[in-house]
């Protein structure tokens, strides 16, 4: 059918069946800031407009209902290419990250402003109650508010956006607009769907029901027949190549032990068939055509279950190493299974034993814990479980590829664009020069796509088919058929002296990978390694198991295990403090590490290689714990007025890592322009984080080029060279010194050309603003222009281009504490946050506004991990709140009341410009420090995430 | 998806009665929404335009709340007493608040209803089309009830006071327990269970509680039995 309507003041005629969806519609006419997080829940709001004067969402009306509408996009915010005053608020506020829905968001407000130009912090709140901000949280809207208005009313911001640090240095440590915020937040075509032509053809999944199973025969035949359908691949004819998802450095730390489809299925949602079609709707009836037999067998879905005598096996098919095979290894295989349980490929060993579930494991220790045990005055103990917990990124993974000049274009959304072009070469059996991956930008990652969940078997469809194919996950399959952060039960055994001197330390760590191995060492590996350095003890011993199960697979999510290791570790710590009568922070703050500190335990605690022992580097744990305990009152009991509200304070020190020091890697080029502009071509994956912005900052201050002159080419297999990726908190410590290394040696270039133009010493000349090289001899000035332009004419030496790159052994450590002030009902079990104050040691904070906002956002995701969100499996391993509601997610009425992100000024001697990493830390804290003030509320500690309203109650006693 | 647009609602009506699974579409919140009611031949029956969307006062005091009001509507109102608005609330998104109506909340009859508890406590009654002519309905009675009548407009005592208090993992859960407590009524709505109405608190002890993903059986029991005891009850 056809409507008449008006759209951002222009009159349109739109033609769609009645019942499609207006979000659809409008995405199809060109509107594709109007985007879809949720499937049509009404959730989280990507498709919000205003539809006749009110904010709706665009998923949640039908076609025909915007016969004779008003509606509103964000595109209608621009005046050609110039933003509007709350576009560019919020671009200087830090809240545009990943950015998926920031059009809409900016639409919201500019609707707010327009109807209610001085708003209160509750009517802001209340127009951002339908929008799910994930990457951000939520604290800096307020501040966006506040600086749009000021631009409204006077041109000019008039409050402070961030602190302010290294006042010698020009622009490093400074807020400044993030480079491609104007691009963003625009709603310009930047995501892997805009990218997508019209006569894509379509991928679909079709999944197992079964959480283990079999699979005995699948006839194709009858879906084959159906016009439109190009290929279906199954396990009967894919390659027969292991691999797995993980984004890792090459050999990795996880087995290969999947295939593209494989003869067993290992969860419910594991992939049976992927069918090629020219739409959708052909696809979905072609995977109703499918007929699949399967052989049901035994599923385990706990570490419990996997690890019980005579458990169902998850991998029982033979082992094979590629490094260190173990001498009895064929013994060990004469006692496989069925042939299609496929095999398992370790790259080296990692202390595993598939045949009892046992995926991999680690062990350490230093001093002698058991005799320190039994020296100490207390000894506590106490179990945690974590649980399954989805990343929800706002926009789900989404792969586009086609084939271009005999090539395979990859269109990714991605952290690890050259883990991607290696995965995919193996599946496709392709070398790296045949493929091009391009990382779009990313609408949110959070771990979830450092896995290759959707890249290998688009590629495979398309290098197969010639077809320009597309895929994307719908809600349900980002939580049945994608990664999830490890469930994982933590033992902690802590003893002390009544002198407060913590004495020794067990940390026992069982965790669950699900049904495939990817990231199963190094994310659990985390909740030891990012915790007990945290430790000046001089005896720890750490046990570290994990164990494949049949629930939805897990891999990396931001902050990998530490979250889970800091959880038990800070909760039986204030537990020691009690039982030893000293006060909690007292405690910590005789036990934890300074800088100097020799850090032993790091001996084993290398990624299934052996762990570099340093020494604690820069560390600004006294002065996080220090101005925390001081803002937040330690100490001091606060009163609600009600007697059944009670108030209890907690905090938890926190620490990660700057990437991985000794395996990550890498790489920039810089390549002086003819007009003296730069180009960064870096092999960095910006997710959202800014990282793009780093390099351009650093690359600006070294070269005394205005930020308006250098452009950051990312993330590109083409364009750039080698870098390992987004992950393990390594953007800004090794992209970021790759950069700065690059911008030091085209300078280097660009002085020893002037000097040969200019007729001059190289010691005589210097740069500096804006983009010249100065004679300190002659007083001569020859701009960046002039000299490139001599360098590349007929007689010239050629274009200045530098090639940077950055590897290390050094380990720069982020630290901090996390302050929590949580209400706790004790009739109804009812609690709130009123407090949460976070405050960390990110060295040099290169971009501060964009350090604070990925403070909130990882904070505020913790805190929802902690509290609300939860995947729930029924007893077949189905995920029974597969969407954003029943899962839990947390939105602004979850965020605390009073919540404040502190950045510790703190210096660090190996990140670029003393900068350390900021958003992965900022995970860490919440569990623990809500913890802690629950039971510094009524006096019962929660054991297991999500710490929840019933929970307590249980634990009160109140209900059995 | 077929959708049917009657002209009048009494076509409306008889439609929903000739297709026994169809559904009115009002706001569209809860008919649209991924994980609906709707089912792959599930019929909408468009009843926008058909009823009443204002909020008006009559001669005897009294609210004629159209069934089309939105719920983001009734929170603006000057007119609406204080424990609906903080019903309306429950509906967390203002987006969804603005697309949402009291009937279509109503008539979806959902065990987590925003407004239901509150409306039921309040003793409040609709004005209905019948394929037999109007009628009016109260809400206590319709909620435990499959009729099939188009709800056209609430009426409400605007000087009735109460309050109402939601038990939910997050603002936009599902909730585990709504509670109102209007006048000398109470009503609980229980994730699972039965809408339950009286004049004690014990009106908890009707319930038939189911575990839900909400909660258990046990802690709905628990909240059902304590929430009328809390300092705001007082």
């Amino acid at each position: 059918m056809k409507i008449k309507c008006r759209i951002n003041g222009e009159n349109m005629t739109l033609t769609a069946k009645e019942d499609a969806r207006l979000r659809d519609v409008l995405f199809t006419a060109g509107y594709n800031s109007v985007r879809d997080s949720d499937d049509a829940e009404g959730f989280a709001g990507s498709d919000t407009i205003v539809f006749n004067g009110k904010l709706r969402y665009s998923n949640l009306i039908l076609f025909y209902q915007a016969e004779g509408a008003d509606i509103r996009t964000p595109e209608s915010l621009l005046n050609g290419r110039e933003l509007n005053f709350v576009q560019k608020a919020m671009i200087s506020s830090g809240i545009v990250q990943s950015a998926y829905n920031a059009p809409t968001a900016a639409l919201i407000l500019t609707w707010l402003l327009e109807h209610n130009p001085n708003p209160t912090r509750e009517e802001i709140k209340e127009v951002l109650t339908g929008i799910f901000i994930r990457d951000a949280g939520y604290e800096h809207y307020y501040l966006a508010v506040k600086l749009a208005t000021e631009l409204r009313d006077y041109g000019e911001y008039k409050s402070e956006i961030a602190p302010s640090f290294r006042p010698k240095l020009d622009i490093v440590g400074k807020p400044f607009d993030k480079i491609d915020g104007a691009s963003l937040v625009s709603g310009e075509r930047v995501f892997v769907e805009d990218k997508v032509p019209a006569d894509a053809w379509c991928l679909h999944i079709l999944r197992s029901p079964f959480a283990s199973a079999y699979i005995k025969s699948i006839d194709t035949s009858e879906a084959e027949k159906l016009d439109g359908v190009a290929k279906i691949i199954t396990a009967f004819n894919c390659p027969d190549v292991y691999y797995m998802s993980a984004g890792q450095g090459n050999p990795e730390p996880s087995p290969h032990d999947r295939r593209l489809f494989n003869m067993k299925v290992r969860h419910v949602g594991d992939r049976v068939a992927g069918i090629v079609a020219r739409n959708a709707e052909i696809a979905e009836k072609a995977a109703s055509l499918i007929k699949v037999v399967y052989e049901p067998t035994g599923a385990v879905y706990t570490v419990e279950e996997a690890m019980a005598k005579g458990a169902p096996i998850v991998h029982n098919g033979p082992v094979e190493y590629r490094a260190g095979a173990p001498a009895d290894l064929a013994e060990y295989n004469k006692k496989v299974g069925d042939e299609r349980e496929g095999k398992v490929v370790y790259q080296f060993p990692l202390r595993a034993d598939a045949h009892r579930n046992l995926a991999a494991s680690n062990k350490g220790e230093i001093g002698d814990v058991e005799k320190a045990f039994a020296e100490a005055d207390a000894v506590v103990e106490g179990t945690y479980q974590t649980s399954q917990i989805q990343h929800t990124p706002l926009e789900p993974h989404v792969c586009y590829c086609c084939i271009e000049n005999g090539r395979l274009i990859v269109h990714a959304s991605t952290q690890v664009p050259y883990h991607v072009r290696r995965i995919v070469g193996w599946v496709c059996q392709i070398p790296e020069n045949k493929i091009h991956v391009v990382k779009e930008r990313v609408g949110g990652g959070y771990g979830s796509k450092q896995d290759i969940l959707v890249e290998d078997v688009t590629a495979y469809a398309t290098w197969i088919t010639g077809k320009p194919v597309y895929y994307r996950n719908t809600r349900k399959e980002e939580f049945i058929a994608n990664s999830t952060r490890h469930p994982m039960r933590v033992y902690v055994k802590m003893g002390g002296k009544k002198d407060g001197k913590i004495t020794a330390i067990y940390l026992e760590v069982k965790a669950n990978t699900g049904p495939y191995g990817n990231h199963c060492l190094t994310v659990p590996m985390n909740s030891c390694s990012k915790t007990l350095p945290l430790f000046a003890v001089d005896n720890m011993k750490y046990d570290l198991e994990i164990y494949y199960t049949n629930t939805p697979p897990a891999g990396a999510y931001q902050g990998y295990g530490t979250p889970k290791g800091t959880y038990g570790l800070m909760m039986v710590m204030a537990q020691l403090a009690e039982k030893l009568g000293v006060d909690y922070k007292t405690l910590v703050e005789k036990n934890h590490v300074y800088e100097g500190y020799r850090l032993d335990i790091l001996a084993g605690l290398g990624e299934g290689r052996a762990g570099n022992v340093v020494p604690v580097g820069s560390c600004g744990l006294d002065q996080a714990i220090e101005q925390g305990a001081k803002m937040i009152d330690w100490g001091k009991r606060e009163e609600s007025g009600d007697p059944d509200w009670k108030i209890g304070k907690g905090f938890a020190m926190i620490m990660q890592g700057s990437g991985l020091p000794g395996l990550d890697h890498a790489e920039a080029i810089a390549k002086l322009e003819t007009d003296g502009t730069v180009i960064l071509n870096s092999g960095a994956a910006d997710i959202g984080t800014g990282l793009d912005t780093i390099s351009a900052k650093v690359c600006s201050e070294v070269l005394k080029l205005p930020m308006d002159k250098i452009s950051v080419v990312s993330g590109d297999t083409d364009a750039c060279a080698f870098d390992t990726g987004s992950y393990a908190s390594s953007g800004t410590f090794f992209s970021g010194n790759a950069s700065l290394d690059a911008a030091k040696k085209l300078k280097k270039l660009i002085l020893e050309e002037a000097a040969l133009q200019m007729e001059e010493k190289l010691e005589d000349l210097e740069v500096r603003y804006p983009g010249e090289v100065y004679s300190k001899a002659s007083g001569r000035v020859l701009t960046y222009g002039d000299l490139s332009h001599t360098a590349i004419s007929g007689e010239g030496r050629g274009q200045c281009i530098a090639h940077g790159s950055f590897v290390t052994k050094a380990s720069s450590v982020p630290y901090g504490a996390h302050f929590a002030q949580v209400a706790v009902n004790i009739k109804t079990g009812e609690m709130k946050v009123q407090k949460f104050y976070a405050l960390q040691d990110a060295g040099t904070p290169i971009n501060p506004e964009l350090a604070l906002c990925q403070m909130y956002g990882a904070a505020m995701k913790s805190i929802g991990h902690s509290m609300y969100e939860d995947m729930v499996l029924d007893k077949d391993g189905n995920c029974i709140n597969a969407n954003l509601a029943d899962y839990g997610t947390p939105m602004i009425n979850e965020a605390p009341d009073d919540f404040k992100s502190v950045l510790i000024d703190i210096d660090d001697k190996y990140g670029p410009y003393g900068a350390k990493s900021i958003s992965e830390i900022a995970c860490n804290g919440a569990a623990p420090a809500i913890g802690i003030a629950i039971h510094d509320a009524c006096g019962v500690w929660l054991t297991s995430w999500p710490m929840t309203p019933e929970k307590l109650l249980r634990a009160l006693g109140k209900i059995k | 998806m077929v959708i049917h647009h009657p002209k009048t609602p009494l076509e409306a009506v008889m439609l929903k009665k000739e297709k026994e699974d169809a559904l009115y579409l009002a706001g569209g919140t809860e008919d649209l929404r991924l994980n609906g009611p709707m089912g792959e031949n599930t019929e909408l029956i468009d009843i926008n335009g058909l009823v009443p969307s204002t909020i008006e006062k009559g001669e005897d005091g009294k609210l004629k709340i159209g069934a089309l009001v939105t719920l983001q509507e009734l929170v603006e109102s000057d007119l609406v007493p204080e424990y609906l608005k903080s019903a309306c609330r429950f509906c967390a998104s203002f987006e969804k608040r603005n697309a949402a109506t009291i009937g279509g909340n109503v008539g979806a009859r959902r065990d987590d209803s925003y407004l239901i508890a509150a409306l039921a406590a309040a003793g409040v009654s609709f004005m209905s089309i019948t394929p037999h002519g109007e009628e009016l309905k109260k809400v206590s009675e319709y909620a435990n009830s499959d009729c099939k009548r188009l709800i056209e407009y609430f009426i409400i005592d605007p000087a009735t006071k109460g309050y109402v208090h939601r038990f939910g993992i997050t603002a936009n859960t599902h909730a585990a327990v709504i509670a109102a407590k209007v006048g000398d009524s109470y009503a609980l709505s229980v994730k699972g269970s039965a809408l339950v109405c009286g004049d004690t608190p014990d009106i908890y002890k009707k319930v038939e509680y189911k575990d839900t993903l909400e909660g258990s059986a046990e802690y709905k029991k628990y909240l059902a039995s304590t929430v009328f005891t809390l300092k705001e009850a007082k």
